[in-house]
C-alpha cells in the first residue's frame, strides 16, 4: 500500500475526473457508508471479503486510493506477516494476512472500533502467564 | 497415522499462538466463502480437530489436480491443512513405493475402517473389467470398491473424477466413467476442474475438518459455496456484457479494452466455478481475466459440448449437410405433389361436360 | 443428461433436425403453389407487370384508408410485433454471431439495452394482440387452433430469450436451451401454418399488383 493519496489530492483527483471509480466500487462504498452508520447507531461491527467480490484490478487499485491511510498502522508477526491499517475513515480497517512467503491468504476490510485479531488472545493470555511464571522462577532462584 | 492430540494443542507445542491460528481461520473463512465474521467458530471447532487418515486414489487422470493442489502459492494454509490431516497414502506424493505403499494404504484402511476420508482425482476405467488402468496389479475399479466401503466420505477432485473428465470424452476408448457411477452408498462431495482451484480442494478438506460432515451441494454434488454462481455472474467484465460491448477477435479493439468474450466462446455463463473470485495463482488472475474465454472445464462432458471458441448461441454440429438434403428431398416431394396436382387438373377437365340449355329444360320438365 | 448436455444437443442435432423440417416443408409449399400454374392470359399486356407489383407490395404495407382509425390495436400492434421480431432477431449480437458461425458474415449489432426495449415492445404487442383476439366476439369467432399455435409459437422465442438475457427464472444454460427449443419449435411449425406468409406474403402481393398491371389496373 505505497503512494496513496491524502484528503487533498484525493478530492482533486475526484473533482478533476481522474479518479473514477466504476458501479462495483461505488456500491462497495455505499455498504461501507452503511455498515459505518450501524457501527455507530447499534454498536455492531462488520467486515468484507475483499476476495469474495468480482473486482477487477483496477477497481482494487480505485478502492485503495479512495480508503487512503488513516490514523493506525500496525504490523502482526504470527504465521507471516499481518498489515492492519484504519483508513482514512474511522472505524474502517484494512486487512492484509500474509504468509511467511509474503503472499496474501486473506484480505478483508473491517468495519470495528478495533479489529479482534489485534486483540491478546485468552489462550495466549493464560500460556503468558505460565511464561511468566516460568522467567520468575529462573529469575527468583529458591533461596 | 491419526493421533488423539487436538489441532490446537500441536499447534501450540510448534509455538504457534492463538492469534496466529485465528489468523489462518480467517483465511479459511476466506477460503470456504464463509463470511468472515465466522473466523472465530472456526478456530473454536478446528481446534478440537483430531487428525483424520486420508486416503488419496489417483486413477485416469493427468496429476494435474494434485500439481494443482500442491503448487498452490499458500504454503502455510496448506501446510496447515495437511498438519491437520493424515496423508496415509498418495502414490505420487509418498516416499515410499511398490509393496510398502500399498502396505500403508492396507494398515490405515484397517485401522481407520468407517471414519477415513477418501480422496479420488482421474475417472474410473470399466470397459473389459477395467484392465486399461491398473494400480499394482489391481484395477481401479477394484481399488474403488475396496477402498469406498471403509470410507466415511468421498472426495472426487477434478472433473476426471467428478464427471469422467477428458478419458470420458467420445469415444472414451476405456470405458471411462465419474466416482458417483460406481459408489452409490456414500457420502461423495465433487469438486469439478480442469484441475480445480487449489483453495476450493482445500477449502473443502477445511469445511470437513471444521463441520465435520459435508457441505451444501447442488445438483451435481459439488458445495455451493465455490459452485453457487456461475463465472459469468461473477465475472468483473459483466457490466461490458450488458452493455452489449464484446471482443470480437483476440487483439482487436474490444479485446485491449477489456470487453466481454462471449462472442469469442466464452463458457462464463454456463459455467459453476470459483475462478471469477478465488482467481489461480493466488489471485493473481484467472482465464478471462487474461483475454481467453472460459472453456467450462468444470461441468460435466465440457470436452464434448462444440468448440472452445465458438459463441453460446451458436450451433454445435454443420447444418449445411442436412439442410442441403431437406432441400433436395423438398424439392423432389414439391415437384411430385406439383404434378400430381396437375394431373388431377387435368382429369377434371377433361370429366367436364359441357350442359346445354336444352338439357336444363329437359330435366326442369321431369321434375 | 446434466443441463448442458441438454445444451449441447438442442445446439447440435436438435437444429439440424429441425432446420431440415423447415428447409422441406417450406420447399414443398412453395413448389406445390409455383406448379400448380396459372391460366395463360392471351390478352395483349397493357405494360410489363414487374414495376406494378414491387409498387403494389409497397402501397398494401401502409394501412388502407379508414384502417388505421377503425383498428388501430391490429395495425400498430402487428406492426411493431412483426417489426420488433425482425429487429431482435437479426441485430442482436448473440444472433449475429449465429449467423456469422452458419454463412461466414456478419455485420453491426445494436445495443443490448436498445434491443432490450424492443423485445419488452413486441411482446406487450403480441399479448395485446391475442387479447384483442380473445375478446372481440367476431375475431374470436374467425380463429382456429392454427391461429393459437401461430401465435404462440411466435411468442415463445420472444420471451425466452427475454428471459435468457435476464437470467430470469431459470440459470442461464437451461433458459437458453428453452429458448433454442422454442426457436426449433418455430421453425417445423412455420411450414405447416399459417406462418409460411413469412414467404409468401411478399410474392402474393407482387403477383397481385403484376397481374393488374399488366390488365393496366391500379392496385
Amino acid at each position: 500500500m505505497n503512494e496513496l493519496l491524502n484528503n487533498g489530492e484525493l478530492m482533486h483527483a475526484i473533482d478533476s475526473g481522474e479518479l473514477r471509480p466504476s458501479a462495483q466500487v461505488l456500491a462497495l462504498l455505499r455498504e461501507l457508508q452503511v455498515m459505518i452508520t450501524t457501527l455507530a447507531e447499534r454498536g455492531e461491527p462488520n467486515s468484507i471479503d475483499i476476495r469474495s467480490l468480482p473486482l477487477s484490478p483496477s477497481d482494487y487499485e480505485t478502492l485503495i486510493q479512495i480508503l487512503g491511510n488513516g490514523e493506525v498502522n500496525a504490523t502482526i508477526n504470527a504465521l507471516g506477516l499481518s498489515k492492519i491499517k484504519e483508513t482514512r475513515f474511522s472505524g474502517v480497517w484494512w486487512l492484509q494476512h500474509l504468509n511467511s512467503h509474503d503472499e496474501i491468504i486473506a484480505e478483508l476490510i473491517e468495519v470495528t472500533p478495533l479489529p479482534d485479531i489485534l486483540k491478546t488472545q485468552a489462550p495466549d493470555l493464560i500460556n503468558s502467564a505460565e511464561v511468566l511464571q516460568r522467567y520468575l522462577e529462573k529469575l527468583q532462584p529458591p533461596n | 497415522m491419526p493421533d488423539e492430540q487436538t489441532l490446537e494443542e500441536r499447534l501450540r507445542q510448534q509455538g504457534i499462538s492463538r492469534r496466529g491460528f485465528l489468523k489462518f481461520c480467517t483465511a479459511m473463512a476466506s477460503l470456504m466463502a464463509l463470511p468472515p465474521t465466522m473466523a472465530t467458530a472456526i478456530a473454536e471447532s478446528l481446534g478440537k480437530v483430531r487428525r483424520p487418515s486420508v486416503i488419496w486414489l489417483s486413477f485416469q487422470e493427468c496429476t494435474g489436480c494434485t500439481e494443482s493442489l500442491t503448487r498452490s502459492h499458500s504454503p502455510t494454509v496448506e501446510n496447515l491443512i495437511f498438519d491437520a490431516i493424515s496423508l496415509d497414502y498418495h502414490h505420487t506424493l509418498q516416499a515410499a513405493a511398490g509393496t510398502a505403499a500399498e502396505a500403508a494404504r492396507e494398515t490405515a484402511m484397517k485401522e481407520n475402517f468407517g471414519k477415513y476420508l477418501l480422496i479420488v482425482d482421474g475417472s474410473v476405467s470399466t470397459k473389459d473389467n477395467g484392465i486399461y488402468s491398473t494400480i499394482a496389479g489391481t484395477t481401479n475399479l477394484q481399488m474403488l470398491q475396496d477402498v469406498a466401503k471403509g470410507a466415511a466420505a468421498i472426495v472426487a477432485v477434478g472433473t476426471c473424477a467428478a464427471f469422467g473428465g477428458i478419458p470420458h470424452a467420445n469415444p472414451n476408448p476405456t470405458g471411462a466413467v465419474a466416482v458417483t457411477d460406481i459408489i452409490k452408498d456414500k457420502p461423495i462431495i465433487n469438486v469439478s476442474g480442469c484441475p480445480p482451484i487449489p483453495v476450493v480442494i482445500t477449502g473443502v478438506l477445511a469445511h470437513y475438518l471444521t463441520f465435520g460432515g459435508l457441505p451444501e451441494l447442488d445438483q451435481y454434488n459439488r458445495p455451493l459455496a465455490f459452485f453457487g454462481d456461475s463465472i459469468h455472474d461473477r465475472c468483473y467484465r459483466r457490466p461490458f456484457y450488458d452493455q452489449g460491448k464484446f471482443a470480437k477477435s483476440f487483439d482487436d479493439e474490444g479485446a485491449r479494452n477489456g470487453w466481454c468474450l462471449y462472442e469469442l466462446g466464452c463458457k462464463g455463463p454456463t459455467t459453476h466455478n470459483a475462478c471469477a473470485t478465488a482467481k489461480w495463482n493466488n489471485g493473481v488472475s484467472f482465464p478471462i481475466q487474461s483475454g481467453h474465454p472460459c472453456l467450462g472445464c468444470s461441468e460435466p462432458n465440457f470436452w464434448d459440448a462444440g468448440s472452445f471458441y465458438s459463441a453460446l448461441s451458436t450451433t454445435t454440429a454443420p447444418l449445411g449437410v442436412w439442410s442441403g438434403v431437406a432441400i433436395a428431398a423438398g424439392a423432389a416431394a414439391g415437384l411430385a405433389m406439383g404434378a400430381a396436382a396437375r394431373h388431377k387438373r387435368t382429369l377434371a377437365k377433361q370429366a367436364h361436360h359441357v350442359v346445354t340449355v336444352e338439357e336444363l329444360k329437359k330435366k326442369e320438365e321431369q321434375s | 443428461m446434466t443441463a448442458n448436455e441438454i445444451l449441447t444437443w438442442v445446439r447440435g442435432p436438435a437444429m439440424q433436425f429441425a432446420l431440415a423440417i423447415f428447409f422441406l416443408g417450406i420447399v414443398i409449399r412453395i413448389l406445390e403453389m409455383w406448379l400448380l400454374g396459372r391460366a395463360p392470359d392471351l390478352a395483349v399486356a397493357r405494360q410489363n407487370g414487374f414495376v406494378p407489383g414491387l409498387r403494389t407490395v409497397f402501397h398494401r404495407s401502409l394501412p388502407a384508408p379508414g384502417l388505421l382509425r377503425r383498428e388501430p390495436l391490429v395495425y400498430l400492434g402487428g406492426y411493431a410485433f412483426h417489426l420488433g421480431f425482425f429487429i431482435t432477431l437479426v441485430f442482436f449480437a448473440p444472433h449475429i454471431q449465429l449467423f456469422y458461425g452458419v454463412w461466414g458474415i456478419r455485420w453491426p449489432g445494436l445495443p443490448a439495452s436498445l434491443i432490450d426495449f424492443i423485445a419488452v415492445i413486441s411482446i406487450a404487442a403480441l399479448v395485446a394482440l391475442l387479447a384483442h383476439r380473445l375478446v372481440h366476439p367476431v375475431r374470436r369467432y374467425l380463429s382456429n387452433v392454427g391461429d393459437y399455435i401461430a401465435w404462440l409459437v411466435t411468442f415463445l422465442p420472444l420471451l425466452t430469450g427475454y428471459m435468457v438475457a435476464h437470467e430470469s427464472v431459470l440459470p442461464y444454460a437451461q433458459m437458453l436451451t428453452l429458448h433454442i427449443l422454442s426457436i426449433e419449435l418455430l421453425l417445423i411449425v412455420l411450414p405447416f401454418t399459417k406462418l409460411t406468409h413469412s414467404f409468401t406474403l411478399f410474392l402474393s402481393r407482387w403477383y397481385n399488383g403484376a397481374m393488374a398491371g399488366r390488365k393496366g389496373v391500379a392496385s
